[in-house]
């Protein structure tokens, strides 16, 4: 189907290209990293072992925007950012004037690690703190469930670009309009971290093993889950039905889950998907 | 959408090139075969034990292919290399279009080799492949060897401390594998699909010692709640235990 519309659109490209637009991309936490993700109710979403979880920080580092089409780029974020996604939003990361206005199928963002990285909306120590630890993603919260609080300040440095953008109502990448401006949310998804699979759509939100690991660790049940403690869980000492990797490589911890997770926090206007390619 | 329309519809797109030449999509029909065979397990697990493999059996098909690539590490980085070879979380798998699917079901000897059939297909960019491992049926397994299950492995595994186990590994998987690495610009160049599973992966993980269940030819099996089981299922359906490759030349 992507080769019959690629086919018919080499014939419409040639003929709708007049003007030009401006495209503002933003980021956004959305209420999960904004305010807390709850424990499941009934049958409300959330996590489903009573757990309640709060960020205090959601550092991204945002960059590689780019916007084209089969066969050319129309533009590109030259200058990667550092955002706190806790921070209410969504915030600008970007806008792009006269970009000629037409549809453009192909939109792409990287979540990498960047040594030149600069502020977004995130604060200078953060930035700073980003740069040093090369990290793409961190963030800081509490879990709690009845008497029981567990912090963690987790940092990742996974290098992902996702690719091929897609909005269920909108369609592939963005349509830029003549005189006009489109604005384009790249969207986190914090809930992602906790999910108990890597694959199956019926992945539950889950904490009581990430909780678990902080009395199995090497600092001990000190209330604080660290990515160390988190190695130290091997996913076969797990019951089985949970933590499934699904068909997805070489984890074999929490800490090698979690970290895959990370690939998967980068979304497209809300719900939309993009195609995560790891470098 | 059922995936068996979208391969319709990719070798529609095949009969349909000429209307598309000049924009870069000229797919053709053809066929491939596909094989699967073993590689074998060197050294100790990562529990300790070295395993002889007395027998490996799988009961294999359909096999599926995208143009969807897998999630793939591009350098040498631990953590970039967890990522591993799919698309990562719920819902987020992306196979894109069908360009070739197998629907034979064959029980397989591994430690010999068997070819599946041939692949219905069209040229194109492949990405990934999506693998069913089945229950065989009577028909598909006469002799009964893998007993109901979808792959079986029988043989001694032994420990540093001179600990020796004789086991028989059962399991099958409630879905398909998906999202297993297969990167290849294939055109009309004859060839094959080579399916190697590595039974290193398979049985990388395993704590022999929680095989508990000893049946009497001294035979231990794996209770459902071992970590010896746990541990074989996530080594069935790891995307790494499975790699494919496309061998050149005619099928052997």
């Amino acid at each position: 189907m992507k080769k019959w519309m690629l086919g018919l659109s080499c014939l419409g490209l040639m003929a709708c290209s007049d003007g030009a637009g401006t495209v503002t991309f933003t980021t956004y936490g959305e209420d999960y990293i904004e305010k807390e993700i709850p424990a499941a109710v009934g049958g409300e979403d959330g996590i489903v072992d009573g757990w309640t979880v709060r960020f205090s920080k959601f550092l991204v580092v945002l960059g590689e925007v780019k916007v084209g089409n089969h066969d050319e780029t129309a533009i590109e974020m030259t200058q990667a950012r550092v955002f706190d996604v806790h921070k209410p939003g969504p915030v600008v990361v970007e806008t792009f004037r006269d970009v000629p206005a037409q549809e453009w199928d192909h939109v792409s963002f990287a979540i990498a690690p960047n040594a030149n990285a600069v502020a977004g909306n995130a604060d200078a120590a953060d930035v700073t703190r980003m740069k040093d630890g090369g990290y793409s993603v961190y963030m800081e919260g509490t879990a709690t469930k009845g008497e029981q609080t567990k912090r963690f300040a987790w940092g990742f440095t996974t290098n992902t670009v996702y690719e091929h953008c897609e909005s269920p109502g909108l369609g592939a990448g963005v349509t830029v309009p003549k005189d006009g401006e489109e604005t384009v949310q790249l969207t986190i998804h914090g809930d992602h971290l906790f999910f108990d699979d890597l694959q199956s759509p019926d992945a539950k939100m889950r904490f009581d093993a990430l909780a678990a690991a902080d009395s199995m660790g090497i600092a001990g049940p000190d209330g604080e889950v660290t990515l160390e403690e988190l190695a130290a869980v091997d996913l076969t000492e797990l019951p089985s039905g949970q933590y499934g990797t699904g068909g997805v490589g070489n984890v074999q911890t929490l800490r090698d889950f979690v970290t895959a997770l990370t690939r998967n926090l980068g979304h497209y206007r809300g719900e939309g998907e993009c195609e995560p390619r790891a470098r | 959408m059922n995936r068996r329309h979208i391969l319709t519809r990719a070798l529609a797109l095949a009969a349909a090139a000429t209307v598309l030449s000049g924009c870069g999509s000229e797919a053709e029909r053809r066929t491939f075969p596909v094989e699967v065979t073993s590689t074998p397990m060197t050294g100790a697990n990562e529990r300790g034990w070295t395993v002889t493999v007395e027998s490996a059996h799988l009961s294999v098909g359909p096999v599926r292919f995208f143009e969807g690539r897998a999630l793939t590490a591009r350098r040498f980085d631990w953590y970039t290399l967890i990522g591993g070879t799919a698309h990562a979380h719920p819902g987020h798998y992306s196979p894109g279009d069908a360009l070739a699917e197998l629907l034979t079901t064959r029980t397989v000897d591994l430690l010999t080799g068997a070819t599946l059939g041939d692949a219905s297909a069209v040229t194109g960019e492949y990405g990934s492949l999506e693998l069913t491992l089945t229950a065989p049926t009577h028909a598909t397994d006469a002799q009964g060897v893998l007993s109901g299950q979808a792959m079986r492995v029988r043989g001694t595994a032994r420990n540093a401390e001179g600990v020796e186990r004789r086991f028989d590994a059962l399991t099958s998987l409630p879905k398909p594998i998906q999202g297993v690495r297969f990167e290849k610009s294939l055109g009309m160049e004859a060839g094959r699909v080579r399916i190697a599973v590595k039974l290193g992966t398979w049985l990388g993980r395993i704590d022999f010692a929680t095989a508990t269940d000893l049946d009497a030819d001294g035979v231990y099996t794996f209770p459902a709640d071992s970590q010896a089981q746990n541990a074989l299922v996530r080594g069935v359906e790891d995307t790494t235990a499975y790699v494919v490759t496309w061998v050149e030349g005619a099928a052997q």
